[in-house]
C-alpha cells in the first residue's frame, strides 16, 4: 500500500515522525487492529490537530507515541516513531519513562485522574523537577511556584501546599499544564484537555497553551472532537476514521475545501452558534466496531457518494489532493465537497 | 436582584409575553404554563475545616415563565445554579422561597400526594443515559414506571403504549424486551425520553440531555425533540453548556450567573445583540468552527473562576470579572430593565455610564481589548 506523508518536511524542522503505526488491542475474539497505518510528521512549533469520532483511534495513536498503552492488552504491531531522529520503538519501558517529561509531556481530559489525590499539588510538580532536572528540594519548590504562577494559578505559594480536591476543574488543568511544562518538553500531547471545562475556562486554557507555545516553540498534538477548538488553535489537522487517517491538510484548507466525505459530514453536522440553522444534519449510521471494519473504504456504509468500487478490496490509499493535502477517498477528483467559510 | 422576569407576566410589559413563536403564533394574552417567581434554593454545606455552617444560595431569586409549546434555554457557567433551578421547581430539592405555579396551581407547599400528581405534567431528562436507566430492569418496565404511577392502564394496554412510545422515539417496539446495556448512548437517551413522555407530560426539563452524545447522535436526538414538541405540543426547559445547540433549539434563552438570571430574551436577540457583559463574554468564548472567523473575532477572556457562591460579591455579582465595571457596580445591585427587541437585562450600563438603554453591549467601543487572565 502506498503511503504518503501528509506534509513533507525537511529533517531540520521535524520534531516527530510517525510512520506506518499499527496498534492492536486484545478483544474477546483475539487481537484487533485499532490504529492502522498512521503516518504523519510534526514540525517544530507546530500545533497538529487530530479529530474524528469516538473510538477512531486518536488517543491510542498518541498514547502509543508516549509509550503509555497498557502492555499486555495492547501492542504496537508495526511502525517507526522518530523523535528528533531517535527511534522510540527501540526503547524499553525504563528508557521511555526518561523521555516522558523532558521530551514528551501529556495533558489529559480529566486532570483528577492524572493527579495523585494523596499529595499536594506542589509536591507533584516538584517531584517531576527533582527526578528529571536533578533540582534540590529547595530549588524545585521555588521553580514549582514559578510554574504555578506562569500558568495563572493565583496565590501560587499558598496553592503549592494544597491538594488536588481543593482546586476547581480549570485550576487542576492549569496544574497539569504546569507539570507538562516543568521540563520544557519538545512535544506536548493534549488529549481533549478542555472537553470537561466550561467555555469560559476553556478559552483561558487555550489562550494559555497558545502563549506557552509561542514562548517555548514546542510542538503540540491536540486531540479534540470540537471543530471550533480546532479552528482556534491548530495549524494543521488530521482526520481519523476507523483507525486510519482519512484526510490531512492545513487548517483553512481543510475547513474550506474538505476532500473526504466524512470531513464534509462533520462540518455540516456542527451546530453554529453564530447562525440560525433550520435543521441539524447528521451523518447517517454509526461508526464501525473494532474488529469489524467494512471492506474497501471504511466509511462506505455511511457515505452519500458511495460507488461499487468503494465497497470491496483493501482500503483506498491516502492520496495527494494538493501539495499539502491528502485524502483517502477514491472519488476525490470527481467530487466537489462543501466546506465552511 | 429578585425581580427579573417577574414583570413579564404583567400584560403592561409585552416584551416577553408578546414575542413571536417560531411557529408564528402570537402568544399575547396566553397564560404561562409554568410561572416561576423569585425562586430561592439554599444549601448549607458544612465546611470541613471550620465546622461552621455556611449558607450557599445556589438559586437566588430566579423568575421565568414557560409558555405552551415553547422552548426556553437556560445557560451559564458550571455551578451557576441551572440544575438546582430545575430541581427546585420540581421540588426534587425543597426551595427556601418563591413561587412555582403550574397551570395556575401553586406547587410549593403542596402536600406529597398532590405533588406526585403534579409531577405527571412535568418530567425531567438528565445528562447521563447510563445512570438514569436501571440496568437490571427491562426497557419495558423502565418505561412503564410512570405509566403505572400516573395512568390507569392494564398490563396489555401498558405494553401496547410502551411499544408506541418506542416507535415515537424512533426505536423498534421489540426493544422493550431488552436491557439498557444492549444499547448505544444515543439509543439509551431515546429510551429515557420515551420514559419521560410516557405519562403525557406537558413540560420536559432537559438537563444536559444531549451533552454526552457525539455530534451526529446529538443532532438525531435534537431532531426527535423538535418533532415531539411539534406533534405533542411539549414545552421544554432546555439546560445546556453547548451554546450552539441552545441557539438551535430555543425560542427564548435565559443567562444565569451565580444563582441569578442576568439577561433573557428571544434567542436571536440574545445571541446577536447581547445586552449583558457576561452574555457577551460567554458568547465570545465559544470557538466558531471557521478558522477565518475565529481569527478575526475579538475574544473576551474572563479572568479567574466564578466567585464562591457562598461569598457573593456585593453590588453586581459579575463586577469582579467585568471589563466595563464602574464604581456604582461595586455597591449597588443592578435591577432588570427592558432590552431593545425582547427581554430584560440587569446591568448598570443600561441606566448609568454609557446609558445603553437596552441596546447591545457590543456597541461599546471596548475600553480594554482583552481583560487578561
Ligand atoms: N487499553 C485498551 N484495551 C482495549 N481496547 C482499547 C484500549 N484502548 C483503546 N481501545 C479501543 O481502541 C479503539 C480506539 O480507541 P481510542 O481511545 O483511540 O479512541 P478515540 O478516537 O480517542 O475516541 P474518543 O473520542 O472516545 O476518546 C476503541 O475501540 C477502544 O475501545
Ligand atoms: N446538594 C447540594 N449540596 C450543596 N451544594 C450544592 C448541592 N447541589 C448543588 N450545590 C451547589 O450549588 C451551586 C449550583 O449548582 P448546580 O448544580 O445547580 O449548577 P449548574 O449550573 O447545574 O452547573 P453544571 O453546569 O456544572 O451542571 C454550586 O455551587 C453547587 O456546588
Ligand atoms: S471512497 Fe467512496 S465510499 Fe469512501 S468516502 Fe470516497 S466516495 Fe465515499
Ligand atoms: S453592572 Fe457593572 S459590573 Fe455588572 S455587568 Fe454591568 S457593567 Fe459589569
Ligand atoms: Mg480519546
Ligand atoms: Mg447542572
Amino acid at each position: 500500500m502506498t503511503r504518503t506523508l501528509p506534509v513533507a518536511r525537511t529533517a531540520a524542522t521535524t520534531t516527530l515522525e510517525v510512520e506506518d503505526l499499527v496498534v492492536e488491542v486484545l478483544t474477546e475474539d483475539g487481537w484487533a487492529t485499532v490504529v492502522d497505518g498512521v503516518s504523519f510528521s510534526l514540525g517544530r512549533g507546530e500545533t497538529l490537530g487530530i479529530v474524528g469520532e469516538s473510538g477512531s483511534g486518536k488517543s491510542v495513536t498518541c498514547l502509543s507515541i508516549a509509550g503509555l498503552m497498557p502492555p499486555r492488552q495492547t501492542r504496537v504491531r508495526a511502525g517507526t516513531l522518530r523523535l528528533l531522529g531517535q527511534d522510540l520503538t527501540a526503547l524499553d519501558q525504563r528508557q521511555m519513562s526518561d523521555i516522558r517529561g523532558p521530551k514528551i509531556a501529556m495533558i489529559f481530559q480529566e486532570p483528577m485522574s492524572s493527579l495523585n489525590p494523596a499529595f499536594t499539588v506542589g509536591d507533584q510538580i516538584a517531584e517531576v523537577l527533582r527526578r528529571h532536572e536533578g533540582l534540590s528540594r529547595k530549588e524545585s519548590k521555588a521553580r514549582a511556584i514559578e510554574l504555578l504562577d506562569r500558568v495563572g494559578v493565583p496565590n501560587p505559594a499558598r496553592r503549592f501546599g494544597q491538594y488536588p480536591f481543593e482546586f476547581s476543574g480549570g485550576m487542576r488543568q492549569r496544574v497539569m499544564i504546569a507539570i507538562a511544562l516543568a521540563c520544557t518538553p519538545d512535544i506536548i500531547i493534549a488529549d481533549e484537555p478542555t472537553t470537561a471545562l466550561d467555555v469560559t475556562v476553556q478559552a483561558q486554557i487555550l489562550e494559555l497553551l497558545r502563549e506557552i507555545q509561542r514562548e517555548h516553540g514546542m510542538s503540540v498534538i491536540f486531540i479534540t472532537h470540537d471543530l471550533g477548538v480546532v479552528a482556534d488553535v491548530c495549524d494543521r489537522v488530521l482526520v481519523m476514521y476507523a483507525g486510519q487517517i482519512v484526510e490531512g491538510a492545513p487548517l483553512d484548507e481543510l475547513f474550506e475545501d474538505p476532500q473526504h466525505p466524512y470531513m464534509e459530514g462533520l462540518l455540516a453536522a456542527m451546530p453554529r452558534m453564530d447562525q440560525r440553522t433550520d435543521a441539524l444534519v447528521s451523518i447517517p449510521g454509526h461508526p464501525p466496531q473494532v474488529g469489524a471494519f467494512p471492506a474497501g473504504c471504511r466509511f462506505h456504509p455511511r457515505c452519500a457518494y458511495v460507488r461499487p468500487q468503494c465497497t470491496d478490496g483493501a482500503a483506498p490509499p491516502l492520496e495527494q489532493a494538493g501539495p499539502t493535502h491528502t485524502t483517502r477517498c477514491l472519488r476525490h477528483l470527481e467530487l466537489t465537497l462543501r466546506g465552511t467559510t | 436582584m429578585t425581580e427579573l422576569l417577574r414583570t413579564s407576566g404583567d400584560t403592561t410589559v409585552p416584551d416577553t409575553v408578546g414575542h413571536e413563536r417560531r411557529g408564528g403564533a402570537d402568544v399575547t394574552g396566553v397564560e404561562p404554563l409554568l410561572d416561576v417567581k423569585d425562586l430561592q434554593v439554599t444549601f448549607s454545606p458544612r465546611r470541613k475545616m471550620f465546622r461552621e455552617r455556611v449558607e450557599l444560595r445556589a438559586v437566588d431569586g430566579v423568575s421565568f415563565q414557560l409558555f405552551p409549546g415553547e422552548t426556553v434555554g437556560l445557560v451559564g457557567e458550571s455551578g451557576c445554579g441551572k440544575s438546582t433551578t430545575a430541581r427546585g421547581l420540581m421540588r426534587l430539592v425543597e426551595p427556601s422561597g418563591g413561587s412555582v405555579t403550574l397551570g395556575g396551581q401553586e406547587l410549593l407547599g403542596l402536600p406529597a400526594g398532590k405533588m406526585r400528581k403534579a409531577r405527571k405534567d412535568i418530567q425531567m431528562v438528565f445528562q447521563d443515559p447510563y445512570s438514569s436507566l436501571d440496568p437490571s430492569m427491562l426497557v419495558l418496565d423502565s418505561i412503564a414506571e410512570p405509566i403505572d404511577v400516573h395512568l390507569d392502564l392494564d398490563r396489555a394496554q401498558t405494553v401496547e403504549r410502551v411499544g408506541e412510545l418506542l416507535q415515537r422515539v424512533g426505536l423498534p417496539p421489540e426493544y422493550m424486551y431488552r436491557y439498557p446495556h444492549e444499547f448505544s448512548g444515543g439509543q439509551r437517551q431515546r429510551i429515557t425520553i420515551a420514559r419521560a413522555i410516557a405519562a403525557d407530560p406537558r413540560i420536559l426539563v432537559l438537563d444536559e440531555a444531549v451533552s454526552a452524545l457525539d455530534v451526529s447522535t446529538q443532532n438525531q436526538v435534537i431532531g426527535l425533540l423538535e418533532d415531539l414538541s411539534r406533534d405533542a405540543d411539549l414545552t421544554y426547559l432546555f439546560i445546556a453548556h453547548d451554546l450552539s445547540v441552545v441557539r438551535h433549539i430555543s425560542d427564548r434563552v435565559a443567562v444565569m450567573y451565580l444563582g441569578q438570571i442576568v439577561e433573557h430574551g428571544d434567542v436571536d436577540r440574545v445571541f446577536d445583540a447581547p445586552a449583558h457583559p457576561y452574555t457577551e463574554a460567554l458568547l465570545s468564548a465559544v470557538p466558531l468552527p471557521s478558522p477565518k472567523l475565529q481569527r478575526s473575532r475579538e475574544r473576551i477572556v474572563l479572568a479567574g473562576d466564578p466567585p464562591d457562591p457562598s461569598r457573593v460579591p456585593p453590588g453586581c455579582r459579575f463586577h469582579t470579572r467585568c471589563k466595563y465595571v464602574m464604581d456604582v457596580c461595586r455597591t449597588v445591585v443592578p435591577l432588570p430593565t427592558p432590552t431593545v427587541g425582547s427581554g430584560e437585562v440587569a446591568c448598570h450600563l443600561h441606566t448609568s455610564g454609557p446609558q445603553l438603554a437596552g441596546r447591545s453591549v457590543r456597541e461599546l467601543a471596548t475600553p480594554h481589548a482583552v481583560v487578561a487572565g
